[in-house]
């Protein structure tokens, strides 16, 4: 099944002028933007900018009235939906947990675009998913119930679901969104280093900017569905960008190894 | 600071080797099922008003295998009793229960709701008014061999699954359990009133229909067997077929499609084979509830949620619960009869609460 998706390979992702509607209203104003294999872009922007909406065109979910989507050289409108889902791999924000399933078979089920319709998985599958799982550090846990898992040990299940597709494109809706601190940065960099172990290109949309600007490559900062401004996280994350679009005050501290550190700033009380 | 110990805590060696343990259908499981459903076959044949030896009826039964010819010793009329009366008693009401709990199972899953049965969903009812229609209108095709019953049962059956499917989205945007349920039983209400109506109206021509409302197997024959089993056949084919889908529809629809399926496809295609298995029952039985939520449940109690053991094994278990219970309706009151959905209700009501409160919480 080696395809135009094989992993090593990777697969740059590119947005023309892609515009969304749901119900008449405009989700997504002709957005360009361009992923190269094994890069990682990261979408920020206010609640309802339309971070979700352009992970879901990514993902071929959503209704493009125009533009273009494309995976590699392929528009997604074309392709099937067991083509999309070898292609692209999502991380949803909030999945819904199966009840009573085994870990193992949560995993499993990412397999799901690489069996036959109607058939059963095999050998090749079940080895996918052990070392995903391995890799995850869910090997002991493999037949533990879903609901029995803590919150961090569910969101890498999740995120093996993911992995076990071997899909060279992976969306992020929020990963670390229910997550603590510490398990935030367990997750991330995770998805960092199987990026650069299997050349992933990764999609992500992150409320936390500081996070944001220290994981991903690029920056794209969205606002009632256009992209206002676009690159690197210095060229993203300034005061004026975040104070114009969020609607808040925020200074932009560098650490010690030049990541950028964004901070809420409170305006003072007096006078 | 950020590296965190994942990497690191993959590489001392710990009790990695194990074999995965997917939920695939495991041969024990398999073969305590079977020995249980021959059990419950064996109960059937020899429980009844006349004694006949189990013995006898075990070189009978021999006698019946291919290349085998053994003189069991029954009379003529303990033969006749054993191949005429017992024997597809057994096997129809064995076919109906697995039909149900493997039609029940597989409406769970394809909805995502654990009261899904046929009778609650309403897809029994419309069975039941398809067949009286059938039986009213067309009494000649009715009675004929091949049989148009299950044929028209089949079509009521899918237009009430689609009435309850239709005004249990329109109920509410969360799809609660609760919603599909009242639906189906909006549904199963209007559909019994109207076959009661017709029934009323046709009373001279439809004697037998009568006793479909709650169940019975008193009239229990080989030709009946013989209608039912094609149409059980594709529908447990096809669902079986569909066993690993089903777990894949459990992460919801987005999640489904976002691994290549369709679950609009898979829906209609499980419902579809589900009120073909469902009609086909329905018109040798009659309506006959609560088997559809009594077996999946129990069989998940014991072997966990994938549906692929859960469908197997519902099949098993099934059969060998509606023998069981049809030997119940047929000796505790006997020389009368129960009507063999008065028995599944009396345990499946309290069972349906159980399984009501537990889906409050876990199941949404």
């Amino acid at each position: 099944m080696s395809s135009v998706g094989d992993a090593a390979a990777g697969l740059p992702v590119r947005l023309r002028g892609v515009s969304v509607a749901y119900d008449g209203i405009t989700a997504l104003r002709s957005v360009d933007v361009a992923v190269p294999a094994g890069g990682w872009l990261c979408l920020v922007g206010p609640n309802g900018a339309g971070k979700t909406t352009l992970l879901r065109a990514v993902g071929g979910f959503a209704s493009v009235t125009t533009g273009e989507v494309l995976l590699g050289e392929s528009p997604v409108a074309v392709l099937g939906r067991r083509e999309v889902a070898r292609l692209v791999a999502r991380v949803p924000q909030r999945p819904e947990v199966p009840p009573g399933m085994t870990v193992v078979d949560y995993v499993l089920l990412g397999r799901t675009p690489h069996i036959p319709y109607l058939g059963v998985e095999g050998a090749s599958d079940l080895q996918v998913v052990a070392s995903v799982l391995e890799r995850l550090d869910l090997t002991r846990l493999a037949n533990r119930r879903l609901e029995t898992l803590s919150g961090g040990e569910l969101q890498r299940a999740i995120v093996a679901v993911a992995l076990a597709q071997e899909s060279p494109v992976l969306l992020l809706d929020e990963p670390t969104a229910a997550l603590d601190l510490g398990h935030q940065l367990q997750v991330l960099e995770l998805v960092d280093e199987l990026r650069r172990e299997r050349s992933l290109t990764v999609v992500s949309a992150m409320h936390d900017l500081t996070l944001a600007g220290q994981f991903a490559d690029e920056l794209v900062l969205l606002s009632e569905g256009r992209v206002v401004a676009a690159g690197g996280p210095r060229t993203v994350l300034t005061p004026a960008n975040v104070g114009l679009h969020y609607g808040a005050a925020v200074r932009i501290l560098e650490d010690e190894d030049g990541r950028l550190l964004v901070l809420p700033s409170r305006p003072r009380r007096r006078r | 600071m950020a590296r965190v110990d994942v990497a690191e805590s993959s590489s001392p060696p710990r009790e990695s080797a194990a074999p995965l343990r997917p939920s695939r259908l495991r041969p024990g499981a398999l073969v305590v099922a079977v020995v249980v459903l021959a059990l419950a076959v064996a109960a059937g044949l020899l429980i009844g008003p006349v004694h006949l030896s189990p013995w006898r009826v075990l070189v009978a039964l021999a006698d019946k295998l291919p290349f085998v010819h053994v003189r069991s010793g029954l009379s003529a009329q303990d033969d006749a009793i054993l191949w005429e009366l017992r024997a597809p008693r057994v096997v129809l009401a064995g076919l109906v229960g697995a039909t149900l709990a493997m039609s029940g199972a597989s409406y769970q899953g394809v909805f995502r709701n654990p009261l899904a049965d046929p009778y609650l969903l309403g897809v029994a009812a419309g069975a039941g008014l398809g067949a009286t229609i059938a039986a009213v209108y067309l009494p000649a095709a009715a009675a004929g061999a091949v049989g148009i019953l299950p044929a028209a049962a089949f079509a009521g059956g899918l237009v009430a699954a689609g009435m309850t499917y239709a005004l249990g989205r329109s109920g509410g945007p969360a799809r609660s359990a609760g919603t599909l349920i009242l639906a189906g039983v909006a549904v199963a209400s209007l559909f019994t009133a109207a076959q009661t109506f017709l029934q009323q109206e046709h009373v001279q021509t439809l004697r037998q229909v009568y006793s479909w409302i709650l169940g019975t197997f008193g009239t229990a024959s080989w030709a009946q067997v013989r209608l039912i089993v094609p149409y059980v056949a594709v529908s447990a084919a096809s669902l079986l077929l569909h066993r690993r889908l089903l777990d894949v529809m459990g992460v919801g629809e987005e999640e489904a499609r976002a691994l290549g399926v369709n679950p609009a496809r898979v829906r209609a295609i499980v419902v579809v084979a589900a009120t073909l298995g469902t009609a086909a029952a329905v018109s040798v039985s009659g309506l006959i509830g609560f088997v559809g939520i009594i077996v999946p449940h129990t069989v998940r109690l014991i072997a966990g949620t994938s549906y692929r053991r859960i469908l197997p094994l519902s099949i098993l278990y099934g059969a060998a619960f509606l023998i069981l219970a049809d030997i119940v309706a047929r000796t505790a009151a006997a020389p009368a009869e129960i009507p063999i959905g008065v028995i599944t209700a009396l345990i499946g009501a309290p069972f349906f609460l159980v399984v009501l409160r537990a889906s409050s919480r876990s199941f949404r």
